[in-house]
């Protein structure tokens, strides 16, 4: 299996980075590991809406991931998957890991990518998007879910043998995403 | 084709921002597959997206999602495949 795990703090712009970096890739296929819990919470009749899944029990969010990772580790075995997720997400009753232990063993990554910015840079485009509600923009908020991805990257990878990967994202979104593609074809 | 998959086809096939009824005429011919089995195409989805316009992949994913059938909507602690996956007693890491 090919699987390429990329992950950003809300607000720094991995959804636009990975979407680029698809369009650039010939073979691997893109998933977005949010679209996977959605569809099952929505099937079982959990949550309507992306924004309502942080709002799950820790139990429930726990058990989507691990159907997530299920759906994740069945694409792959059919071709090359980049996977944009969240190596460590905030709920309403706090952070959590993205990828606990079963789900990390489940899609088997080879290389995880974070896309990462200023913290300032990601207040600021936090309070420029109109689409989305984000919970806070203070720069420290910000930091603080930095650093937690980052650390979180390093144990991922110690558990997983996969290598970590660095992409700033303080350019255009094209910069970014050539810098992606080349490391998910590296 | 299962909801998740159209990801990757609105990232590839769309520039953004796209209206409606361009996303119609590009994808709408797509068929999604709900986790039951059921099928609809994404411009039954779409159907009541009118003279929306969406700037990200992400609205018109939400869009997608927001306008697919009720047979995509379970209800809380049921599943006609089996056993279900939600009960903490089925479940294990």
């Amino acid at each position: 299996m090919d699987v390429t795990l990329v992950s950003g703090v809300p607000g720094v712009g991995t959804s636009s980075v990975a979407a680029e970096a698809a369009r650039m890739l010939d073979e691997h296929r893109l998933f977005n590991f949010g679209d996977v819990m959605l569809e099952q919470a929505r099937a079982h009749g959990l949550a309507e809406s992306r924004d309502k899944l942080s709002d799950l029990s820790v139990r429930e969010q726990e058990t989507l991931q691990g159907y997530a990772a299920g759906y994740v580790r069945d694409e792959a075995s059919d071709g090359p998957v980049v996977v944009n997720t969240r190596f460590v997400v905030r709920t309403s009753q706090g952070y959590l890991p993205g990828l606990p232990n079963p789900v990390l063993r489940e899609m088997a990554p080879s290389k995880l990518v974070l896309v990462d910015a200023e913290p300032e840079t990601v207040a600021e485009r936090r309070e420029e998007e109109t689409y989305r509600d984000y919970p806070e923009t203070m720069e420290t908020e910000v930091r603080f879910h930095q650093r937690l991805e980052r650390s979180a990257a390093f144990v991922y990878s110690s558990r997983s043998s996969a290598t970590v990967h660095h992409v700033a994202n303080e350019g255009t979104v094209e910069e970014a995403a050539e810098k992606l593609a080349s490391v998910v074809e590296g | 084709m299962r909801l998740p998959e159209t990801r990757d086809i609105i990232v590839r096939r769309m520039e953004f921002p796209v209206s409606c009824e361009e996303a119609k005429e590009e994808i709408g011919d797509v068929v999604i597959e709900s986790p039951s089995g059921y099928e609809e195409t994404v411009s039954d989805a779409l159907e009541r997206c009118g003279g929306d316009s969406f700037e990200t992949a992400d609205e018109l994913y939400d869009m997608m999602v927001s306008g697919l059938s009720e047979e995509f909507v379970g209800r809380k602690g049921y599943d006609d495949r089996g056993p279900n996956p939600m009960d903490d007693r089925e479940v294990s890491f």
